[in-house]
């Protein structure tokens, strides 16, 4: 492979909604054509707070609205990239999956992110990227990120540093998620 | 003028035959709430099967009940947005089907526009321009109605809609689908001060819902947290007294938002008629709420009754008659779907 995907594993502390949202800015910002970005986290995490940064970051209109997708099953957004934004909470299947034309969106170039990823992971490539958000309390939540994607490597850089402005910093290696 | 209309946007497969947009003649509507309350919401293959098999002879008894032959009928009208894109497929591609093979016109609905003249089915003289809160399990928004056909969005949910906050909250309580009914029948027993739930206004002219924190906020006050912080993986051993505490104050937070926006809409576009629908608008809390808050402001409160609250094919009837009287008609190639 000419492109091997580097493997990296950061752990983020966010301390309030607005630290969730800024570290879907920065990935809307770094993120290259085709990102796959796997959401996993319980009710309340802050799946649908990281991808409205991430609707963000891309650039998409001012007052572009991201709701939840968990009626709608997947909603569509245009910034520097197209966005496919999917909430499989409630498909019963990887057939299901498939039958919204996700593979048709997972290969169009564009950004998908996925909630409630465990659900299909069959379906998903493995160059991807995998966010885990943890409650740590009523306003923090704790975020592990791997990074299994070729070209990632600014991405990482930019995430490493965190943003401890906007209450985004370091997570301990013994801090679980 | 007859007008056939029909509904498969979410979980109820509904036909109508409605004269003149206001006089209904048939109104059937055939629920899958049985099938999705065992999955805790509705199951998106589950529904669009289900429409599937239903669609066709839901139209036919809609015929039968309103004694009008298919030839008869005047327009086809079919809700093509927002909703569940493969189940608006189903119905949209019935609606065109028949419009070709009958040689009818063809009118494409919104949902949430039907959900508005709901009203009007019922109180036709309900005078313009009027607000009209429409919150159900996929929408929460707020229109101003200038006249039948015109509308304009004036807000919307920026995460969750409210009837999807009820149904989550449900879930956390262990309380079943759909969470709507459950928690406004458990509410009545139950304190709505117990908890101090947020009331999240997003600013003092803003006419966006934003229910999103109310969830979380719901999830930490029914769990409790563990040493790290994070919710506790089971519930504490919530009492009945607690859980309906919980779901009053949750249910109380969240309907002071909607009838808080809804007086704030009025007033900043200086009407004084206020028209509530969707599934939403059938909660008995909402519905005495929003009363004294019309009558505190001086404003008029129009509801219709629960029928034509949660989904049916009357208002999308109703409604497309004067998108037909405006000459506004869709093509065969008509597209659903799934945002506003």
């Amino acid at each position: 492979m000419l492109n091997e995907a580097i493997r990296h594993e950061i752990r983020l502390r966010l301390d309030g909604e607005q630290a969730t949202l800024r570290m879907g800015e920065i990935f809307g910002r770094g993120c290259a054509p085709g990102t796959i970005i796997a959401l996993h986290g319980d009710l309340g995490a802050g799946k649908t707070t990281f991808v409205r940064g991430l609707v963000a970051g891309l650039g998409a209109a001012e007052g572009t609205r991201v709701t939840s997708p968990t009626f709608t099953l997947v909603g569509e957004y245009q910034g520097r990239l197209r966005v496919f934004h999917f909430d499989v909470y409630r498909l019963g299947s990887e057939l299901e999956f498939l039958e919204l034309g996700a593979e048709e969106m997972l290969s169009s170039g564009g950004v998908c992110v996925v909630e409630w990823a465990e659900k299909v992971e069959g379906c998903l490539p493995d160059d991807r990227v995998d966010i885990h958000l943890g409650h740590a309390g009523p306003h923090r939540r704790n975020a592990l990120i791997v990074i299994m994607s070729t070209g990632a490597d600014r991405l990482a850089g930019l995430l490493q540093k965190g943003d401890p402005k906007y209450g985004i910093t370091a997570l301990d290696e013994e801090d679980n998620v | 003028m007859l007008v056939l209309g029909i509904e498969t946007s979410c979980d109820e497969t509904s036909a109508s035959v409605v004269r003149d947009g206001r006089e209904v003649l048939s109104n059937i509507v055939a629920s899958q709430i049985d099938l999705h309350s065992r999955f805790g919401g509705v199951v998106p293959e589950l529904a669009c099967r289900a429409h599937v098999e239903q669609v066709l002879p839901i139209i036919e008894s809609a015929l039968q009940d309103a004694g009008i032959a298919l030839g008869d009928i005047d327009v086809i009208a079919v809700t093509s947005k927002p909703g569940l894109i493969g189940a608006l497929l189903i119905g949209v591609s019935a609606a065109k089907s028949l419009a070709w093979a009958a040689g009818k016109p063809l009118v494409g609905v919104n949902h949430i526009h039907a959900h508005a003249y709901a009203n009007w089915l019922e109180n036709p003289d309900t005078p313009y321009p009027a607000v009209a809160l429409v919150a159900s399990g996929g929408h929460t928004s707020l229109l101003l109605c200038s006249g039948p056909a015109e509308y304009r969005l004036l807000g919307a949910t920026n995460d969750d809609a409210a009837g999807e906050a009820f149904d989550k909250v449900a879930k956390l309580l262990g309380l079943g689908y759909p969470g709507g009914p459950i928690i406004d029948k458990l509410g009545k027993k139950g304190n709505p001060k117990a908890v101090d739930f947020p009331r999240p206004m997003l600013g003092k002219d803003s006419l966006d819902f934003s229910f999103s924190g109310l969830k979380t906020a719901a999830l930490y006050t029914c769990y409790g947290q563990d040493s790290r912080g994070g919710p506790l993986p089971m519930p504490n051993d919530l009492s009945e007294e607690r859980v309906a505490d919980i779901a009053a104050s949750f249910q109380e937070a969240l309907i002071d938002v909607l009838v808080a926006k809804t007086v704030r809409a009025a007033d900043l576009t200086g009407v004084r008629e206020i028209v509530v629908g969707g599934g939403v608008a059938c909660n008995s809390r909402l519905r005495a709420k929003m009363g004294e808050a019309a009558a505190q402001f001086g404003l008029r409160m129009n509801i219709p009754s629960l029928k034509f609250c949660t989904d049916n094919a009357a208002m999308i009837a109703g409604l497309a008659f004067h998108s037909a009287a405006r000459g506004e008609f869709a093509q065969l190639d008509l597209d659903a779907s799934p945002s506003y």
